[in-house]
């Protein structure tokens, strides 16, 4: 049981840093980055392949380098070719299905079993202590800290405060000194490396690779993240903003275990959190038709 | 100074839609002098802005601003020198930033990594205590929690903490009661004398234009058709306009709003 736990509180965080990647460049940049999935996938393979090879640390900046190549194409796209921002991350993302497997040496899945990976690194370092059966929550802790942290550096600073006015108002943006091709580059660029990692952690952590590990990580993460948008205000710090994407997904998560013992079969999960998004998405429409049928209502009353 | 040199733009040429926007425009606006332009609907004087903003380059002619041609600078590299205030109170601030990210987005001259610091704060604040709208103790309030006349004031802040080569308002008062559209205009007024702002002003309210600024512009199809130094012509009446306008181009200022505004 506490083994069931644990896993589903370590695919929580690993998912809460691609929810982390989506909180960047949906939430403060209002852009829909539909190459999420295949970024996510590029982030595993890359790193992957990089572990192969001997260098599990490597395999990290590795997989963000690779992720923020993605974003920067997606941008690219947009900013000097012209093409529409969902299409542009469609495009990419078909792309990057014969990239990974390209990445992947001609194959469609990697096997990790026997290669260093930053989990053993961790194991064998905690070797003897206390600690040595929670070496895998100690890395993703320790991942999820420092994306929680770099993002709530990154959107004080002035470049951080120029991305979210270009997601918050375009108009404003279109008239100041702020240039919001550039901002969308940026952002796009650091979320998608975000994203790789999380990709490069999933993929170190269940020991392989896969070309469809990341299908439906956008769904799920916007299911989490919108979870997580439950518990703040607009006016909360950003550091609550940020810890509220985490928390999100490990409700994601919850309601998706609730959903197995209720015997929903696991494939299903896809399922649950498209309905997720879309109920989540569609909340405050529903609401205001709502608002709108009551004062019909009372107006009808008072005639 | 801003010097506009002969400017002329064609929307949609060579089209039925064609439309000559601005046609052979020239303007001269001294250091220091507080112009206010008006004009029917339609008469160009929001694209005349939006050409010295830089949202579209010029077909032909040259706009100086402070001795650099800036006829062909993309209009964020503008935005550095020109303060640009619009109707639209929301088009001028961010709304899911705070009162203080938003000024500090428009005033902190620091590098890209920079954060505000407890210094910037206290800047900040003094700048917002001159609004007098009780700001200053509101600082990290996001600003979509804001009334119009609270958001233009604070665009109007924004657009002049670093003190612009030029500042342009269009009708920038024009979708505020009547009692924010005051204040703010008063805090214009402050903001502008006090620091020496040049200042373009357009404006439907004929009794505006008079009350402020020391130059009137008139314009009607894409050009400036009248000057008025006001310097020299010190009792100009809102019926002196009228009637100017239409011993010139041969019509009346067909402006239902401009009328109103009398």
């Amino acid at each position: 049981m506490s083994g069931i736990i644990s896993t589903a509180l370590e695919l929580g965080l690993i998912n809460a840093i691609a929810v982390l990647a989506l909180f960047l460049s949906y939430q403060m940049l209002n852009i829909c980055d539909l190459s999420t999935d295949g970024c996510f996938t590029f982030g595993a393979s890359v790193g992957a392949v990089v572990a192969l090879q001997g260098h599990p640390y490597l395999s990290i900046p590795a997989a963000m380098l690779a992720g923020a190549l993605s974003g920067i194409t997606v941008s690219f796209l947009q900013w000097k070719m012209g093409i529409d921002s969902l299409l542009a991350g469609i495009i990419v993302n078909t792309a990057l299905y014969s990239i990974n497997i390209a990445v992947m040496g001609n194959a469609s899945l990697v096997n990790l079993n026997k290669t260093d990976t930053v989990f053993t690194f961790c194991k064998d370092l905690l070797r003897e202590g206390f600690l040595s059966s929670y070496y895998r929550i100690i890395v993703i802790l320790l991942f999820v800290m420092l994306m929680i942290l770099f993002l709530n550096w990154f959107l004080k600073t002035k470049l951080g405060l120029a991305i979210r006015a270009t997601g918050s108002n375009r108009i404003m943006v279109a008239s100041s000194s702020v240039d919001a091709d550039r901002m969308t580059m940026i952002a796009l660029a650091v979320s998608g490396s975000i994203c790789a990692l999380s990709g490069c952690l999933l993929a170190q952590y269940q020991k392989s690779s896969s070309i469809d590990i990341g299908s439906g990580i956008l769904t799920i993460a916007l299911a989490s993240l919108l979870i997580g948008r439950i518990f703040y205000r607009h006016d909360s710090p950003m550091l609550v903003k940020i810890c509220c994407c985490v928390l999100g997904s490990f409700v994601f998560r919850i309601i998706y275990a609730l959903s197995l013992r209720l015997n929903v079969p696991a494939f299903m999960l896809k399922l649950i959190s498209s309905l997720i998004v879309a109920l989540a998405i569609s909340f405050p429409y529903f609401y205001r038709r709502y608002q709108e049928k009551k004062q019909m209502r009372k107006e009808e009353g008072t005639c | 100074m801003l010097r506009i040199e002969r400017i002329s733009k064609t929307f949609d040429p060579n089209s039925v839609n064609a439309k000559k926007a601005l046609d052979d425009l020239s303007l001269i606006a001294e250091d220091g002098d507080f112009i206010t332009i008006i004009g029917a609907n339609g008469a160009g004087k929001s694209t005349l802005f939006n050409a010295i903003g830089g949202s579209f380059f010029v077909d032909s002619g040259r706009i100086v601003l402070e001795d650099q041609d800036i006829t062909y600078v993309k209009s964020n590299l503008r935005a550095k020198k020109i303060g640009h205030l619009f109707q639209d109170p929301m088009a001028s601030t961010a709304p899911d930033m705070s009162i203080i990210e938003n000024l500090a987005l428009a005033g902190m001259n620091k590098g890209m990594f920079s954060r505000i610091t407890a210094n910037d704060r206290d800047y900040f604040r003094e700048k917002l205590k001159e609004l007098d709208m009780d700001l200053d103790k509101r600082m990290d309030t996001p600003v979509r929690l804001l009334s119009g006349g609270q958001r233009q004031a604070l665009g109007l802040l924004m657009a002049t903490v670093n003190k612009p080569q030029l500042l342009l308002l269009d009708e920038h008062t024009a979708a505020l009661d009547p009692g924010s559209a005051e204040k703010v205009m008063e805090l214009t007024c402050r903001i502008v004398e006090d620091n020496g702002i040049t200042c373009l002003m357009i404006t439907h309210d004929m009794n505006k234009a008079i009350e402020y600024g020391n130059k009137i512009v008139m314009m009607d199809q894409g050009r400036i058709i009248q000057t008025i130094d006001k310097s020299t012509q010190k009792n100009i009446t809102v019926e002196d306009l009228i009637l100017s306008f239409r011993n010139r181009q041969g019509k009346d200022l067909d402006n239902d709003r401009m009328l109103l505004g009398i």
